[in-house]
């Protein structure tokens, strides 16, 4: 015989069991989602607090615990379950009865098959659980591999955005000043503008006129580059005329040599600096008092030799493409300072919030050259407008096509033709054919008679 | 037949033996109620499970139906003294009561108490709508307490008194509704409904001009009391009983787990004495059904019939076609019979 009382307790058993299942899906589920969204709002808002977020998994084990806890302050009551497991067996309260008063006559009129009892038992589904749980623990797993969010430098504040721009511009020119490209009234010049731009923007967010004043010394930096590059380029191509004329001719005349002179006057003053200061590295003797000289007289004095004077053009040369190479590997290391590349940095009065601010590309002022382009031939829109001829006198014109309809139909019984013969869209030709036709019928009138 | 009022304490439960001549006597009852009433079963087995909870039974139904013959057979077959009073307009409580009549005795006039028809064991009161609120009211205390009172003086009726009250759902014109305390009194209400056309042909086959069998008394006096002891020994269990009170509560509107139809449709719902009403009847059906303990499927079947008069609808019910039997049916299909559902995670 069953004992009733052992299929009670599994039956509270199964049902508790099933109560704490379906309470901890629910607060697993709950509990993942808010970790997932903890994970991605500190990847987004705090990514300092990054590695230091996946504590938040310690609490994971107190969430079964919990849901434990609550199945026990709310757990099925033997009287429940008795009565669940009465109403599956089809006890008519029987089972509910004799829990409450037992009677052994009674009991025999309890289900006697132990299969019975059994198959009324609830069973677990932990299907159930693992469905509801799937989506909370992918979307954990799908915060974990976002990436975190790097830290821009928009966190710096206005006023840490002055001290860079100053700290690049000073920069900029001290690398002027170590390609000796700056002449000393125009270094001073620009240390006195950056010093009172410094004083201006000490802790204090950039205004608009001083980001312009920004732009203004950095243009005036990078314009000084270009000159000395220009004038390397003028003086190698001087010298590239020379000594192609003294290949061609074995000597170059004293008009040109005055020339060159002149022209490296005007554009090696910078070379002449570094020689003046010392920096004659690799240089010979004579080149070292050509260029003293030049310093000291602005004047590039050419040794009267030919021989001299090739070797001096040969040195002056692989030193001039050695200072343009050397000019621009700096000015390639200088070109991004001072250029605002990061987002929010450029002001009300510079464009988009977002938009990459570059410098430098725009096309050069004095040497600028436009790429010659042959337009195609023109053409008329109307080739009926084409000019036939041109005569001295008025046209002489056909009043049989230039006169109106009527008139060209009465001269020429073909005029009009083309109307006629002209293609119409086969939906109208009924309707063109009917009002057209001269062999129509016409519609007959319904007498009153016959109504 | 005098201990109706002072039912044994149940303190164990019936036994097998106990349970199977209870349920003979009653199958043997029903059986003979079946011989004068044909096709009825349903009724039947309502009506006996209404007079073993000791309750009183508002039959409503259309002329014909028999529910005159069904009171005067339960009366024959249960050897019960029976009277029967039809309810008209005119008729006064004093023709229900009985009335003092002044009388000469040995030479001396006194007031001499003349015990009206309620002075028996089964009381038909026919067509009791007809009759005014004021006669209708006469029947309170008496059906309430099992007592009259009449100037003063209290008798007390005959033990076991039952009401059988009947009413005719049509020809409402010149009649009295029953006010909600005499409707409350009514342990049960049955509707009674046609019979079939097979029953019609066993009818008037079996029977000339209608007349019924001749029934002989098949429960005597004792057996009845006996009967009595034993509904009020059938355990209740303590899951049913909540069900019973979820059952009744649930009937009011202002109940939070009162069904959606509920607390749209009803205005006023079911009082404490459904609910006695509730657990006495279905104890009842349970020893008509042979066991020793009341059980969910007990309290669905008499709760349509305690709950549906007790009940009061809103106009809006009424719009919507809802009868108080049918909102009945609804609710009890909506009140679980164990007020937890099984948890999701497992399966049943």
């Amino acid at each position: 015989m069953p004992d009733s009382q052992r299929w009670i307790f599994r039956h509270l058993r199964r049902l508790q069991w099933g109560q704490f299942l379906g309470d901890c899906a629910d607060a697993l589920s709950l509990y993942l989602i808010v970790v997932g969204c903890a994970i991605l709002l500190v990847k987004m808002l705090l990514p300092a607090w990054w590695p230091q977020t996946l504590w938040v998994f310690a609490g994971l084990p107190l969430v079964p615990l919990w849901s434990w806890r609550k199945m026990r302050l709310h757990r099925f009551t033997r009287t429940e379950a008795t009565a669940m497991l009465d109403q599956k067996l089809e006890a008519g309260g029987l089972l509910m009865t004799l829990s409450e008063t037992p009677d052994e006559q009674w009991r025999e009129h309890l289900p006697q098959v132990e299969s019975l009892w059994r198959e009324s038992l609830p069973k677990i589904r932990p299907r159930r659980f693992v469905s509801l749980l799937a989506a909370p623990v992918a979307f954990v797993v799908a915060t974990c591999f976002v990436p975190v969010r790097e830290s821009s430098t928009l966190n710096a504040g206005p006023t840490k955005v002055s001290e860079q721009i100053t700290e690049e511009l000073e920069e900029m020119l001290e690398s002027l000043e170590e390609a000796n490209v700056l002449e000393e009234p125009e270094k001073e010049e620009l240390k006195r503008e950056l010093e009172k731009f410094a004083e201006q923007t000490h802790d204090q967010p950039l205004t608009h006129e001083q980001w312009e004043m920004a732009d203004f010394l950095r243009q005036q930096m990078q314009m000084k580059w270009e000159k000395n590059e220009r004038g390397l380029e003028a003086a190698s191509s001087a010298l590239d005329e020379l000594m192609s004329e003294m290949a061609n001719n074995g000597e170059i005349s004293a008009e040109q040599l005055e020339q060159f002179e002149k022209a490296a006057g005007e554009n090696l003053q910078s070379l002449a600096r570094k020689a003046l200061d010392g920096s004659t590295e690799g240089m010979s003797d004579q080149m070292k008092q050509m260029l003293e000289n030049l310093a000291k007289n602005g004047k590039l004095k050419m040794p009267g030799d030919a021989e001299a004077q090739k070797k001096a053009m040969e040195e002056l040369k692989e030193m001039l493409e050695n200072e343009a190479k050397k000019l621009a590997e700096q000015r390639g290391e200088c070109q991004g300072l001072g250029e605002c590349q990061a987002p929010g940095q450029g002001g009300v009065g510079r464009g988009r919030a977002d938009a990459e601010m570059v410098y430098g590309k725009e096309s050069d002022r004095e040497n600028t050259k436009f790429k010659e382009v042959v337009l195609p031939p023109g053409f008329l829109d109307e080739p009926s407008k084409q000019i036939v001829r041109m005569t001295s006198k008025a046209p002489e014109t056909d009043p049989a096509l230039e006169a109106p309809r009527a008139a060209a139909r009465k001269n020429d019984p073909a005029a009009g033709r083309a109307t006629w013969s002209r293609k119409l869209n086969p939906k109208y030709r009924g309707v063109v054919r009917k009002f057209f036709n001269s062999n129509r019928k016409a519609t007959p009138i319904p007498d009153d008679t016959e109504l | 037949m005098n201990n109706q009022e002072t039912p044994a304490t149940p303190q164990s439960l019936l036994s097998p033996e106990e349970v199977a001549r209870a349920k003979a006597t009653v199958d043997h009852l029903l059986s003979e109620l079946g011989r004068a009433i044909l096709g009825q079963e349903e009724l039947l087995r309502l009506a006996v499970i209404c007079i073993l909870a000791r309750g009183h039974v508002l039959l409503e139904g259309l002329p014909g139906l028999g529910k005159t013959e069904l009171v005067k057979s339960l009366s024959f077959l249960m050897g019960l003294s029976f009277r029967r009073v039809q309810f008209t307009p005119d008729l006064l409580p004093g023709d229900i009561l009985g009335s003092p009549i002044l009388e000469e005795q040995d030479g001396a006039r006194r007031l001499v108490f003349h015990k009206g028809p309620i002075f028996a064991n089964l009381l038909l009161a026919d067509e009791i709508n007809r009759a005014t609120p004021k006669t209708q009211s006469a029947l309170l205390e008496a059906m309430q307490e099992r007592r009259v009172t009449v100037l003063g003086e209290t008798h007390q009726l005959p033990l076991p008194f039952f009401v059988l009250a009947t009413q005719n759902p049509i020809e409402l014109e010149g009649t009295y509704p029953l006010p909600e305390a005499q409707l409350d009194r009514f342990t049960f209400k049955i509707s009674v409904e046609g019979v079939g056309a097979d029953t019609l042909q066993d009818i008037i086959t079996q029977r000339k001009h209608g007349v019924p069998p001749q029934l002989q008394t098949v429960v005597t006096g004792d057996e009845l009391n006996h009967l009595f002891e034993l509904v009020d020994r059938i355990h209740l269990p303590e899951a049913v009983a909540n069900y019973i009170a979820r059952l009744v509560t649930s009937t009011h509107a202002s109940n939070e787990q009162a069904p959606e139809i509920v607390k749209q449709f009803v205005r006023y719902g079911a009082s404490p004495r459904a609910a006695i009403a509730l657990a006495n009847t279905s104890r009842a059906a349970a020893l008509v059904a042979g066991k020793p303990n009341v059980g969910f499927d007990d309290v669905k079947l008499v709760a349509p019939s305690v709950l549906s008069h007790r009940v009061i609808l809103d106009y809006s019910a009424r719009i919507d076609g809802w009868e108080n039997q049918s909102l009945v049916r609804e609710l009890v299909d909506a009140v679980p019979e164990v007020s937890r559902e099984i948890p999701a995670d497992v399966k049943v």
